[in-house]
């Protein structure tokens, strides 16, 4: 009847036509999966058993071909390199880099041009470590006793600065 | 500057703001002073209004650490495998 809670059976439609109580959405709590993806039959009445199959299929089918340019990244394996793949891949593309004609500057502007060009590994120099916090740290203090003992240099007055000669 | 000694350090040099060498120990020479001393200053240009910094010279077997603090600079030279 409709409430919530109520003695009376509810009378569902036995042979399949539709009437007042034909269910409009798949029941949740059913395991059987009803395929309603038919687009002549929606809404008219439920496809049956035998046709469930080739559905499966064609909905199937046209959902790859909708997602046939959709690259999946999930389903990517893992692509690891192994160790000597890496060394080969490595190899293989320095070759190919050192193959490519260097792009040669006029001399004139040799020098101005390219300033750390006659160190090997530039980048792994400038993203070496910087100061350590214990150099850092000597550093601050030892100035600061620097500063502190020059302060306090004192002149000992020992004898006249001026000191007259035996002028008669 | 003999406290210094026990962390692997080669040479001091201590240096006035006119690059006046102060006092010298070591490997150092007193002829850099001027040298440390304008380095400091010029560096310390960098960030105009901020504390002094420390500057690192790093080479392949020695490392040198400059500081100026109330117009005396600091030089300190160290070798990396006995720090």
């Amino acid at each position: 009847m409709g409430c919530c809670c109520s003695t009376e059976q509810e009378n569902l439609s036995q042979d399949g036509e539709v009437n007042e109580r034909t269910r409009l959405l798949n029941d949740p709590v059913s395991n059987t999966y009803q395929v309603t993806a038919s687009s002549n039959d929606y809404g008219n009445h439920y496809s049956t058993s035998a046709t469930k199959k080739s559905d499966d299929h064609s909905v199937l089918n046209q959902i790859l071909q909708h997602t046939a340019s959709i690259i999946d990244v999930g389903a990517l394996e893992c692509h690891t390199l192994e160790q000597h793949e890496y060394i080969e891949r490595v190899r293989t593309y320095n070759q190919r880099v050192n193959a490519i004609p260097q792009v040669k500057t006029s001399n004139k502007r040799h020098h101005e041009v390219q300033l750390l060009y006659d160190t090997p590994a530039t980048e792994r120099v400038l993203s070496a470590q910087p100061i350590s916090l214990a150099d850092f740290n000597m550093m601050i203090t030892a100035s600061q006793k620097v500063v502190a003992a020059v302060a306090q240099i004192r002149v000992e007055h020992k004898e006249d600065l001026v000191v007259p000669f035996g002028i008669p | 500057m003999e406290g210094a000694h026990s962390t692997g350090v080669s040479g001091v040099l201590c240096a006035d703001h006119k690059g006046l060498c102060l006092g010298v120990r070591g490997k150092a020479s007193n002829a850099s002073s001027g040298t440390v001393a304008a380095l400091a200053e010029r560096v310390a240009m960098l960030e105009p209004g901020s504390l002094d910094p420390v500057i690192l010279l790093e080479s392949d077997n020695s490392q040198c650490l400059i500081h100026r603090n109330s117009g005396i600079t600091l030089a300190v030279y160290k070798s990396p495998e006995t720090s």
